[in-house]
């Protein structure tokens, strides 16, 4: 009988033959990720006079905190985390700090940290968004410090759901689109099991679209999901790499306790809200919706190809006079790419403004110069658009990808982008 | 480990925020004031609950329980553990809540069918670690997914930290 993929990640990482559902194994992270809000961790640690096991693969990400006034954010948190490192000898490029900084949920891929066949472990909810790079990704939240401390985390093997591919993505449908669907179609299917993709399909998803779909992990209740090692994440991740890799696969005769079956040409443009992320209609329904303020960012919404996507709707055009946009890179690398290749610029020349990457407006706490008003409405590359989740409890939050955005931005109200597209 | 207890039966996807806790009190699980959050869990589902649970007590639970946002497991397993209950028994959980709850030390464990053989107010006993139950109400046989040595180790511990601070501690 054969393995899944899941089995076979949590196998090796155990020291095990093989690992069967239901079985209890203790598991070697690869690397645990850290991000701004991790100093909460540390008394833990120093009370009880504990050194992590590996420093060498532990990393901080700066992505939530970067308040410079007084009263918390980059004064307190961001010398904390400084100075822990110090005194744990993790080393200073670990820290990804100003001018490196960036999302949790993005640098470990682009830094070569996380690697295929391994586990990873990170430090939000989040967190599964690394199952595009094919590893073992587990949120662990309240648990870090400790898998930090032992070098180890202790995992009951799940089952697995697949999800099998076929066909290919039309032109501006992005991961959130993909999660949208599934999340809609799949919600309370899942319960706790892994999810793992398979299919030719697969191959035609750029790593920024599987990241964007394994970000969705938590909310559709999954533990977390998990791309194939195929050509085109072996392209990507091997100049990458800090260490070699090995890449495993699931086996064909594996055993899920159900199968999908999806053809990625039918899936179409998403909007999800507003106030529930439950909440999923085909764009259509929700076209001609005014808006006031556009973002884009984020976890799920923030990647190279979302900028471009946006930048290919708004190039030599200008944002609706009534709308503020913002766009906030999920990372300094794709910042420096995207203005490389011109993406910035047509941004800003269509009148966004682009900050600093983080987090951002994805949450009010992160103090992003884009912050709602009452009876306004956002379109948002985020996943959260609960009420007060980016300002005011009265203002309303839909969430789409990158195209729909910026055609939203460029009308004032929620658009269709394949008008502004060239064929 | 043996829980034995008097039960309270919930349906499934019940959600961390909304069904196991109001979200409008999130503001209490925010400020770690789980007591008072307490006094608020199931209002939307069994609002007999909260004045008449007794430490204990077991709540036992359809599939996908914990269901919805990440941002609500803690302060739900937090406020559930508060009201004295001692443990949940589901047919499956959602996410990583079943994860969460066992790192904070609150005994979440899976058994198939369980409401089948059980209703409110029914009298169980389980040991957790072979897995066999007594519904001493009904004189019936109950399974649960027998729990792994490590995990009751970290349950009776109290939770991953002070299991983790042992273990390092004594090194075998």
């Amino acid at each position: 009988m054969g393995h899944t993929l899941t089995e076979k990640i949590l196998a090796k990482a155990s020291g095990n033959a093989s690992v069967a559902p239901g079985d209890l194994v203790v598991a070697k992270p690869h690397v645990i990720a850290f991000n701004d809000l991790s100093a909460k961790y540390f008394p833990w640690l120093e009370e009880n006079r504990i050194k992590v096991r590996d420093p060498k693969r532990v990393i901080f990400c700066f992505d939530h905190f970067f308040r410079a006034s007084a009263g918390g954010g980059a004064v307190e948190h961001h010398p904390l985390i400084r100075e822990f490192a110090r005194k744990q000898g993790i080393p200073g490029p670990n820290l990804y700090d100003i001018g490196r900084h960036g999302l949790q949920h993005q640098i470990p891929a682009e830094e070569g940290w996380a690697l295929p066949g391994t586990v990873y472990i990170g430090a939000d909810s989040q967190s599964a968004t690394m199952g595009g790079m094919g590893c073992f990704a587990l949120p662990a939240t309240g648990e870090v410090h400790v898998i930090a401390a032992l070098g180890e985390v202790w995992l009951r093997v799940p089952e697995v759901t697949r999800v099998n591919l076929k066909g290919e993505l039309r032109h501006g449908v992005l991961g959130k689109d993909v999660f949208l669907r599934l999340m809609k179609e799949l919600q309370n299917a899942i319960s706790g099991r892994a999810l793992e993709f398979t299919g030719p399909g697969v191959e035609s998803m750029s790593i920024d679209v599987r990241m964007g779909v394994a970000n969705g992990s938590a909310q559709i209740g999954a533990l977390t999901m998990i791309f194939p090692t195929d050509r085109r994440l072996i392209e990507y991740a091997g100049p990458r790499a800090r260490e070699p890799f090995e890449i495993l696969e699931a086996d064909r005769d594996a055993e899920y306790v159900a199968t999908y079956e999806y053809d990625l040409d039918d899936f179409d443009l998403m909007v999800a809200g507003p106030s529930s992320i439950e909440t999923i209609r085909p764009l259509k329904e929700v076209e001609g919706t005014q808006i006031h303020a556009a973002y884009i960012g984020s976890c799920s919404g923030g990647r190279l190809d979302d900028l471009e996507s946006a930048a290919a709707v708004l190039k030599g055009r200008k944002i609706h006079p009534a709308v503020r946009m913002v766009v906030t890179p999920i990372s300094s690398h794709v910042l420096r790419e995207a203005a490389r290749l011109g993406f910035i610029t047509a941004l800003i020349e269509a009148g966004a403004t682009v900050t600093t990457p983080g987090c951002g407006a994805c949450y009010i706490g992160n103090q992003s110069p884009l912050v709602l008003d009452p009876g306004e409405v956002c379109v948002t590359g985020s996943v959260e658009v609960y009420d007060g989740r980016m300002g005011s409890k009265d203002a309303k939050i839909y969430a789409a990808t990158a195209g729909v955005i910026a055609a939203s931005a460029l009308e004032g109200r929620i658009a269709d982008p394949r008008k502004y597209l060239a064929t | 480990m043996v829980l034995r207890g008097r039960i309270w039966k919930v349906g499934d996807n019940m959600k961390a925020g909304g069904d196991i806790m109001p979200t409008e009190y999130d503001h209490l699980g925010s400020s770690l004031k789980f007591a008072e959050l307490a006094t608020h869990v199931f209002e939307n589902v069994l609002p007999e609950f909260a004045a008449n649970v007794r430490t204990g007590d077991l709540v036992v639970a359809g599939h996908n329980f914990g269901a919805g946002h990440a941002h609500f497991l803690m302060s739900a397993i937090k406020a559930l553990a508060a009201t004295g209950v001692a443990a949940c028994i589901a047919e499956s959980y959602s996410g990583a809540f079943q994860r969460r709850a066992i790192n904070a030390g609150f005994p979440a464990i899976e058994a198939t069918d369980i409401r089948a053989t059980t209703e409110t107010g029914d009298e169980l006993e389980v040991d957790l670690l072979t897995g066999d139950g007594k519904n001493m109400t009904r004189g019936c046989v109950i399974r649960v997914r027998p729990v792994p040595r490590m995990i009751v180790d970290i349950l009776e511990s109290g939770g991953l930290e002070p299991y983790a601070v042992r273990k390092l501690r004594s090194p075998i």
